[in-house]
């Protein structure tokens, strides 16, 4: 059984501070998704639990046991790299046995394991190849391959799929996935790739500036996010988020556009901002009871669906509608349901 | 640049042949030299075609040298300059090695500092201390010894400095991965390190042999005892050693031993010393 469990972690660089205090549960077996715009602190994290780096305060645990001073080696996980850091002069073979010869395993445990991960990862054909003769695909798998014969109680990756194209990516999302799942072990991820996190993860950590935003599954991060940055960071297109008054008895006023309603239990009064996902909103052609204008300015088709680019009053707008509805041709009309507003309180950021 | 025009194709034929002819033409003389008897090679004009004596000249010049007091053998000059380019060659790559790797990979107190000490002594070659360095070799005791004529030359800054560029391109996360899988520093050093720097030290290896081999100041001053010389002096000794002639076909033979081995490590190792310093994948 191997939690992570990650307590009031820091790390400074000098007197830079970079991460401020990150408090993570992680239970067994558990996929646990990193995310964050670049330069966050979610690699730092990372390699602070590889024991990559030291912990500047703070504690980390893998199983039951403290690991802040255990040698990498020693801590019981495996990592993958983003550019898959194999050894480039040794073969797919050796790249995988380099470790398990220097944990001093005998020859026919090292055959076994290699073997039985090569057969996992499809990679027979290449046992005896040089990662350069490989596609990015393959080298990807050997990566893997080299983390699953270690046999870790831990997986940990470092934006892994970034190299890949696209199509490859989704392949492989689900093939880490599977693999993670069927293996039994934790995996901790770490992305930029807000899709990544959202299909991914069992929990997603969303991370911004060395501090956490919020901890959830992929459905608690998407409906109820905690904060502004939560809200846009995650869903393409970002939420809508409106700037206007809360006037704490149902409505929110909108400048050049006027009050719309909002639910009664907001008692918030003053500047806020009113949030909605693209997806969320309904379309009509005809103006009616608690529906409100949109200028439509640019449409963008999709195939599954279309995304509009309008405006409220004199804010920009994205609808993003399905593309079994008909484009309304003559008017436009939103109505916001209620139970899809969002409010924030502009200057924490946080969510009301 | 790709042309096609005949011209110019002949044009920079005709210039390479030149080259070739310049540069192959001494090399000739040299081995024409080597194939006539003593008494021919004094008689003007020289010749310009082998003669019968090659195989005479060769063996003479291996066993014998020249045959007078103090002379020495080819074949014993030959074994003291492979020697000591072999050691000047092989100790300038791992002391370079190794420093190359504290520098990169250690984190210790002064270490840009010593990196610049190493870098100074660029501008500091032997012929520049040699009297400071001949008196710590001398007091030392190592003249006419092996040690003393590679030791003072074993220290490079160039080789440093090269391997240094070489590991600075390797990425860090391949030392992260060998962390992970259990490899400690030295380890790191020796599976992965220095199998990726491998045609890398070909390449050094080649240039520094040749510079160890045609070492000429330094042997000269430190060695007295005759069985010490090594072959590139040996060549000009035997100029002045004249009693009598000069034998001139024994010594275009020795003149003919010493380019051989130089020559050998270059066409054998031809293919690494272009990878080594043409490639930059890694
Ligand atoms: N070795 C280092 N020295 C100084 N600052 C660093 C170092 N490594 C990372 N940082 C800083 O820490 C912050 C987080 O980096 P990182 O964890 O790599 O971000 P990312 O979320 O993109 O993976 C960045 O601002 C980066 O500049
Ligand atoms: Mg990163």
């Amino acid at each position: 059984m191997a939690q992570v469990s990650i307590v009031d972690v820091k790390k400074s660089y000098g007197s830079i501070e970079v991460l401020h205090g990150i408090d993570v549960e992680i239970a067994h077996g558990e996929f646990i998704v990193i995310v964050g715009p670049s330069g966050c602190g979610k690699s730092t994290l990372l390699r602070m639990v590889a024991g990559l780096e030291s912990v500047t305060s703070g504690e980390i645990s893998i199983g039951e046991r403290v690991v802040n001073d255990v040698e990498p080696k020693d801590r019981d996980i495996a990592m993958v790299f983003q550019n898959y850091a194999l050894y480039p002069h040794m073969s797919v073979y050796n790249n995988m046995a380099y470790g398990l010869k220097l944990m001093k395993l005998s020859k026919e445990e090292i055959n076994t394991r290699v073997d039985k991960a090569a057969e996992l990862l499809q990679l027979e054909d290449f046992l005896q190849r040089r990662p350069r003769e490989l596609s990015g695909g393959q080298r990807q798998r050997v990566a893997m391959g080299r983390a699953i014969v270690r046999d870790p109680a831990v997986f940990l990756f470092d934006e892994p799929l970034s190299n890949l194209d696209a199509k490859l990516r989704n392949q492989m999302r689900i093939e880490i996935r599977k693999l993670q799942r069927d293996l039994d072990v934790t995996a901790i991820y770490v992305t930029h790739d807000q899709v990544e996190a959202m299909t991914m993860a069992d929990r997603i950590v969303v991370l911004n500036d060395g501090y956490v935003e919020q901890i959830g599954t992929p459905s608690e991060i998407y409906h109820t996010p905690e904060s502004v940055f939560v809200a846009s960071f995650m869903g393409a297109p970002p939420m809508n988020l409106v700037s206007g008054n809360a006037n704490g008895k149902g409505k929110f006023t909108i400048e050049g556009l006027g009050d719309i309603d909002i639910p009664k239990d907001y008692s918030f009064t003053g500047k806020a901002l009113f949030g909605i996902r693209p997806e969320s909103v309904e379309i009509f052609s005809k103006q009616s009871k608690g529906s409100y204008p949109l200028e439509l300015e640019l449409v963008e088709e999709l195939g599954a669906g279309r995304i509009l680019h309008t405006r409220l009053g004199n804010e920009t707008f994205t609808v993003h509608m399905p593309h079994t509805d008909e484009l309304p041709t003559n008017g436009l009309f939103v109505k916001f349901p209620e139970n899809a507003i969002h409010l924030f309180d502009p200057k924490s950021g946080k969510r009301l | 640049m790709i042309e096609n025009r005949p011209i110019v194709s002949i044009v920079s034929h005709i210039v390479l042949i030149i080259g070739v002819l310049i540069v192959g033409f001494p090399v000739w003389i040299t081995f024409v030299a080597a194939s006539h008897d003593a008494l021919r090679m004094t008689q003007a004009p020289i010749p310009l075609w082998p003669g019968p004596y090659f195989f005479d000249n060769l063996k003479d010049a291996l066993f014998v040298g020249l045959g007078g007091s103090g002379s020495q053998s080819a074949g014993l000059m030959l074994f003291n300059s492979f020697v000591m380019a072999m050691v000047i060659a092989l100790g300038k790559i791992s002391v370079s090695l190794l420093s190359a790797f504290a520098i990169v990979y250690f984190k210790f107190p002064f270490r840009m500092g010593f990196f610049w000490m190493i870098f100074l002594t660029l501008m500091l070659p032997v012929e520049v201390r040699i009297l400071p360095t001949f008196e710590v070799v001398a007091n030392l005791g190592m003249l006419n010894s092996f040690s003393g004529l590679t030791l003072p030359l074993i220290a490079s800054a160039t080789a440093t400095f090269m391997f240094r560029q070489t590991f600075l391109t390797v990425p860090d996360e391949l030392l992260e991965a060998a962390r992970i899988d259990g490899a400690g520093p030295m380890r790191f050093f020796f599976d992965i390190l220095l199998p990726m720097s491998r045609t890398n030290i070909a390449a050094l290896f080649v240039i520094l042999f040749i510079y160890g081999w045609n070492q000429y100041l330094w042997p000269l001053l430190i060695t007295t005892d005759q069985s010490m010389v090594t072959i590139v002096m040996g060549i000009k000794e035997m100029l002045e050693a004249g009693e009598s002639l000069q034998q001139w076909n024994r010594i275009m033979m020795t003149t003919l031993l010493a380019m051989l081995p130089p020559v050998l490590v270059v066409v054998g190792m031809q293919k690494l010393f272009v990878k080594g310093l043409t490639e930059t994948e890694k």
